[in-house]
């Protein structure tokens, strides 16, 4: 996905005394900045928040508890839709004997980095109102298109394996937190199943199919970040690739790059061949988003590329919220479940 | 959902009596302790407005327990599993089996060793074959039914599609009984059941064969009989 940055901070650094940097790193000597995966996995949580979705609640303990300071969410998967769909983890004190607990987010999300590299501007300001000496400050800011891939494991939504034994044959047994979390699966409707070689427990279905919807929708809806005060600025996707796909390889990885000077472009040259690779690993269509009026050279460029895969509806073009809200309505009536279950391995003859 | 949990003895057998005479009361003993209302309702109810009570017990079993002539022994590796396909219901048993030490099972107390979610390989649609490691029991008249006699695949029919309603799921057909056991006599709470293990096939959906799986073949599941092995 690639969300474009027009004049904006998003996501900050450590700042400098008066100075507010933006998040940047350091590649061959030029400076691309860049939105941490925290920050956007942030934005899309609160935006399932505000379509309706309860939040994980969050505990905080620190230094005035006389404890090593920490943040945990509830760690509890089955009644939070953001603990099953972002992960956790509740790390146990080892002084107290107490269990950790986490779970493998099905939701991953890579650094949003930009496409080139870009040097930011310093914004310098002055705080002068009614007051004699005035304040100087300053920060940093950019336009830049940052990219990242993304990965939803749908199979994955809704199923929370068990501990098994342990490879010497003794039976791992639940414990009481685990027990009271099958319990609570349980009275939702959810059924024992054997999971990618484990015991585990899964949620109904329309529960799973309703979690993978609510995600696909936020995203849709993407906002927020730092100083929209002063760089108000749009957060939805402007470009958006996404193909169904067995397992957690990528072929998208190299099919969003830089034109030099130019700045994003779909590579439909990249995406031919990496299909081709893959064939058989993917189901199509491939959807993409494109925002118009962003990048529209890239996009006629690509679209003469992969003229006969968008013909024959291999490729499908639309707006990133059509694209995703289509998606995810096909998620939630249950036109696509199947891809909620690992899809068969082909046996060796 | 079915879960098996691990106990050991404190006594180096069980009295026949204890076989299968405990089981009611263990359940009900388990459902109380987490939710009074749904042990008191489904006593005194049933489930959904029918007597059957959706609830199945796979009574104690031990493995490598010395064979005695006439006597159910025990060793320290015993299991005990409980089930119900109705989520409310299996939520309140394991959330009960959460942390519980030990189970009273008559004049012998087992002590838990732990317990799992106890998992079968994926049943397919389609034609299933399901035995049952405790004897099956069915009415017809008021007279106890074994295998072989008449009207026994009828009432076991008969009793499958009654589950499946209470479910709302399809039922099976195609039902034959493949293999069957010798006749055994239980004493539960004064009263005489009567019936033999069996191996069965029909043709099913997956969904009933997991609900029967966690329920059991035939009555009195609650009191250990017809738990599928």
């Amino acid at each position: 996905m690639v969300l474009a940055v027009q004049a904006g901070a998003p996501n900050n650094g450590k700042g400098e005394e008066t100075t507010g940097r933006i998040k940047h790193a350091r590649i061959r000597g030029q400076r691309y900045p860049y939105v941490s995966a925290q920050a956007a996995r942030r934005w899309i949580r609160e935006g399932m928040v505000e379509r309706g979705m309860v939040p994980s609640p969050v505990t905080r303990v620190g230094k005035a508890q006389s404890k090593a300071q920490k943040a945990t969410t509830g760690a509890d998967p089955v009644r939070y839709a953001d603990d099953d769909l972002f992960g956790y983890m509740s790390a146990g004190a080892k002084k107290d004997n107490a269990a950790t607990t986490l779970r493998d987010s099905p939701f991953l999300l890579g650094t949003l980095m930009s496409v080139e590299p870009v040097y930011p501007t310093e914004d310098f300001g002055v705080m002068s109102r009614g007051i004699s000496e005035p304040v100087l400050h300053s920060h940093e800011f950019y336009t830049a298109d940052l990219a990242a891939p993304f990965l939803l494991d749908l199979p994955r939504i809704g199923t929370f394996t068990l501990p098994g034994d342990d490879g010497s044959g003794r039976p791992n047994y639940l414990s009481q937190e685990q027990a009271l979390q099958v319990a609570e699966a349980a009275a939702l409707g959810a059924t024992p199943t054997r999971f990618r070689d484990q015991t585990a427990v899964r949620l109904p279905l329309a529960e799973r199919t309703r979690r993978a919807a609510m995600l696909l929708e936020a995203l849709a809806h993407l906002s927020g970040g730092a100083k929209q005060a002063l760089h108000y600025g749009d957060r939805t996707p402007s470009l958006l690739v996404m193909v169904p796909f067995k397992g957690g390889v990528n072929p998208l990885a190299n099919v969003v790059d830089n034109e030099e000077g130019a700045g994003v472009r779909l590579r439909g040259d990249v995406l031919l061949q990496e299909l081709q690779a893959w064939q058989g690993e993917w189901e199509g269509p491939v959807r993409i988003g494109w925002r118009p009026g962003f990048r529209d050279a890239a996009r006629e460029a690509f679209e003469k590329q992969c003229a006969k895969e968008i013909d024959e509806q291999h490729i499908i073009i639309d707006h990133p919220r059509t694209i995703l809200l289509s998606l995810a309505a096909d998620v939630r009536e249950g036109r696509l479940n199947e891809w909620f279950e690992d899809p068969a391995q082909p046996t060796t003859p | 959902m079915r879960v098996r949990v691990d106990v050991t003895p404190d006594t180096a057998h069980l009295r026949w009596q204890d076989v299968h005479g405990p089981a009611r009361a263990v359940v009900y003993g388990l459902l109380e302790s987490r939710d009074q209302e749904l042990a008191q309702a489904l006593h005194d109810e049933g489930w959904q407005g029918q007597p059957l009570k959706p609830v199945g017990v796979g009574g104690p079993q031990f493995i490598g327990a010395p064979k005695k002539r006439g006597v159910y022994t025990t060793s320290s590796q015993g299991s005990v599993w409980f089930g119900s396909p109705v989520p409310q219901i299996a939520s309140v048993l394991v959330a009960a089996l959460a942390g519980r030490e030990e189970i009273v099972w008559g004049a012998t107390r087992l002590r838990v060793r732990g317990f799992t979610v106890d998992i079968a390989p994926p049943a397919d649609t389609g034609v299933v074959e399901v035995e049952t490691a405790t004897p099956v029991v069915l009415k017809h008249d008021g007279r106890d039914l074994l295998p072989g006699d008449d009207h026994y695949l009828e009432r076991l029919q008969h009793n499958l599609t009654h589950k499946a309603d209470i479910l709302g799921l399809p039922a099976p057909s195609g039902l034959r009984v493949l293999e069957a056991g010798p006749r055994r006599r239980f004493e539960v709470s004064g009263a005489p059941r009567r019936g033999a293990w069996v191996r069965i096939a029909m043709e099913a959906d997956a969904r009933f064969v997991e609900a029967v799986r966690s329920w059991g073949l035939g009555l009195e599941t609650i009191q250990g009989f017809g738990w599928i092995r």
